[in-house]
């Protein structure tokens, strides 16, 4: 299964891109997505515990099925007031 | 007296130039806590619907929380309270820094002034005592000098001071503290109360540490607690709460050309977090014992804007100066915010006051004419920092700004009201209710106008959980049940953190009503639990609506703007939702135990230990 991905600022992934496709096993989870962007990218800087994915405008969970055709972006979790 | 609090308070009388200290005791303490909850006593015994917010029977209180200066991290907060001059209803503004933790160590829980003095002074506080002295040379001086100038005369004081806008009653000015950090006890308009006192500044210092009722548990307790904070807080920590620019305006959360707008994607990289790392950010620093450091230095050493040299802007700052004005130019921004530090001004209200009035400026409800021939224009920092000026100094077309929403558009037709984005006179923070259904019945519901802070319940719509209130999953944002509940929840949550005046940050580090209760117990020796803190934030956040209730407040002002409920924005990550805000609020009194008009019945007001306060 195809996921389209974007890391927004400061993410990005080793090749200094911020887009990629990535294919992923069906019944995978977000967290599994997470782990896999982890191995290519600087999300583990900060922790993927420190990490939002908004598909569409849904924020989604860890524990979500990545759906067909998802399109996932990956941010900062916002913290602050 | 328990632990933790110094149990006492200090009273200052300006007009007689009379002082004294009273004496809080256990009953007191813990069916109050401290902070705000302290805050909302001394108001509701002291004020009323008559009150005039800045004729002389107002009165100000600076409050500190049972666990400030101890070990307990992110303790370094005060809460400030008196009658908003802005909104005419309760008012009050937390801030961070080190000032609480030195008037707890110069032996005192709070102060509370009262009276006018009859000429600028400014008080000096130390251990034993006040001397309230002559502020004529600093009269006239911003923040930062005033800071200064006071720290001169009294090496390691720390100072808590209003600017020239304060002075000059402007109806957004706050109360700073920290000197170039520029924290700033901002909303509500405090500063003009203190201005109306002629109080320029309060210098405390003082070296008394509170004790502790289980010291070494309670050492124990934090050193874990300090860990997973910072484990769980790197990126607020390397890019502050302007790290939320980019998330914010991704998830439609972000105002965007004064909240009308959805999307603003390139604009926001340009004024974020990262964006700030690399260009201007030339330090970090902390409040008083906080583990976090999400606070910026800027400095910025060419070009137009070169002398800024200090706090840099918040979250709140860039989405109000950069979205909603559309200025992209991060420079211009952070000298706009020092120049709103230095004035002694409220940044939301001042941006929202700027883009409000661009728009008006642009459908042609004024001209020229109102803005004494000032072109208002999107995206031209020339004019927000021209504006900043006048309203800091209360001139010209700022003056008119420096009132507010209120009287603002008291002066303006029906259309105005349209897209004039307040509540109850106090203009949005940087967060839109159209993301987060629960922000808007926040907004609508807080007690001092638009508060994203005495709710924060955004923050479980998103990525925070409270297992211990069967929160064990974040809510789904445009959802519409359950928020209600969520709300009242969060709110009396939020009250609890206020009246111990921590820091709500510690929510991001993990740190959840058990910590808390924990903290308290140890530290103060009170036998609290979350159910009975709980129970104490449900008292606070009633009391203070009760106060509001009977300065006129009910369902009739729990409103939104009209942009906010009817004017879907079509784009962005929050396009299409409206917030249903009648059929929260219906919940959400239910949950309350308040009529359907918003009333407090007696008989929840009783049930929480209110009766003494039904008048």
């Amino acid at each position: 299964m195809k996921v389209k991905v974007k890391l927004l600022a400061p993410f990005k992934f080793c090749d200094d891109t911020a887009e990629a496709e990535l294919d992923m096993p069906r019944n995978s989870t977000v967290r599994d997505l997470v782990s896999l962007i982890a191995e290519r990218s600087n999300i583990d800087k900060y922790g993927r515990d420190q990490v939002m994915i908004l598909a569409g405008n849904k924020i989604v969970g860890c524990d979500d099925l990545i759906d067909k055709d998802m399109e996932a972006w990956i941010m900062l979790q916002p913290m602050g007031g | 007296m328990k632990h933790g609090y110094t149990g006492t308070i200090l009273w200052v009388n300006l007009t007689e130039k009379k002082w004294w200290e009273e004496e809080t005791d256990d009953d007191f303490a813990s069916k109050w806590l401290g902070g705000s909850g302290f805050g909302a006593v001394t108001l509701a015994r002291n004020t009323d619907a008559q009150t005039d917010p800045l004729g002389e029977n107002n009165v100000l209180g600076f409050f500190t929380g049972p666990l400030t200066g101890t070990v307990v991290p992110s303790s370094g907060r005060h809460s400030v309270v008196g009658k908003s001059p802005l909104t005419g209803i309760w008012g009050e503004a937390s801030v961070g820094g080190s000032w609480g933790r030195e008037l707890k160590r110069a032996g005192y829980d709070g102060i509370v002034l009262l009276g006018k003095a009859d000429s600028p002074v400014y008080l000096w506080i130390n251990e034993g005592g006040v001397e309230i002295r002559d502020a004529a040379e600093l009269w006239g001086l911003d923040t930062y000098q005033t800071a200064e100038r006071l720290q001169e005369l009294h090496p390691g004081a720390q100072v808590c001071a209003i600017g020239p806008a304060g002075e000059r009653l402007v109806r957004i000015a706050g109360l700073f503290t920290d000197g170039k950090e520029g924290r700033a006890a901002a909303r509500c308009g405090l500063g003009a109360v203190a201005g109306s006192k002629n109080v320029k500044a309060l210098a405390v210092r003082g070296t008394r540490k509170p004790t502790l009722a289980f010291e070494e548990e309670l050492k124990a307790k934090v050193r874990e607690a300090v860990k997973r904070i910072k484990e769980k807080t790197k990126a607020l920590r390397e890019f502050g709460t302007p790290g939320l620019v980019i998330p914010c305006e991704q998830i439609g959360d972000f105002p965007v050309r004064n909240w009308r707008d959805g999307k603003w994607e390139e604009g926001a990289k340009s004024i974020s977090g990262p964006r700030m790392v690399e260009t201007v950010l030339s330090g970090r620093f902390h409040c008083a014992g906080c583990p976090i450091g999400c606070g910026r230095r800027v400095n910025i050493t060419s070009g137009p804007y070169k002398e800024v040299n200090g706090g840099g802007p918040e979250y709140e700052t860039l989405g109000l100066m950069g979205g909603s004005c559309l200025i992209d130019n991060l420079e211009a921004i952070c000298y706009a915010n020092e120049l709103c530090n230095r004035y002694g001004i409220d940044t939301i209200d001042t941006a929202n006051l700027i883009a409000f009035s661009i728009e008006a400026f642009e459908r042609g409800v004024i001209g020229k004419e109102e803005t004494g021939g000032l072109v208002l224009r999107w995206g031209d920092p020339g004019i927000l920092i021209e504006l900043i000026h006048q309203i800091g100094q209360n001139k010209g077309f700022g003056a008119v700004l420096a009132g507010g929403f209120k009287t603002l558009l008291n002066g303006l037709g029906p259309e105005a009201k349209e897209f004039a984005i307040h509540v109850k006179g106090m203009g949005f923070p940087a967060h839109d209710p159209r993301a987060y259904n629960s922000i808007a019945l926040g907004y609508a519901t807080a007690n001092r106008g638009a508060c994203h802070l005495e709710g924060f319940s955004h923050v479980f719509e998103r990525n925070v959980t409270m297992p211990e209130f069967g929160l064990s999953e974040p809510l789904d944002r445009f959802s519409v049940e359950g928020k209600g509940k969520l709300v009242a929840l969060t709110q009396n949550l939020m009250s609890v953190f206020d009246s111990l005046a921590l820091c709500k940050f510690l929510l991001f580090g993990g740190v959840g009503i058990k910590d808390l209760a924990e903290w308290v117990k140890l530290g103060t020796g009170f036998d609290f639990t979350p159910e009975k803190l709980m129970e104490i934030g449900e008292r606070i956040f009633n009391l203070k609506r009760y106060y509001n209730v009977k300065c006129g407040i009910s369902r009739k002002d729990d409103i939104l703007p009209p942009r906010i409920l009817e004017q879907r924005r079509g784009c962005g990550g929050a396009a299409e939702n409206l917030p249903p805000l009648d059929r929260m609020l219906d919940e959400y009194y239910a949950a309350r135990g308040w009529d359907e008009d918003g009333i407090p019945t007696r008989e929840t007001l009783e049930r929480l230990g209110l009766g003494d306060f039904i008048f």
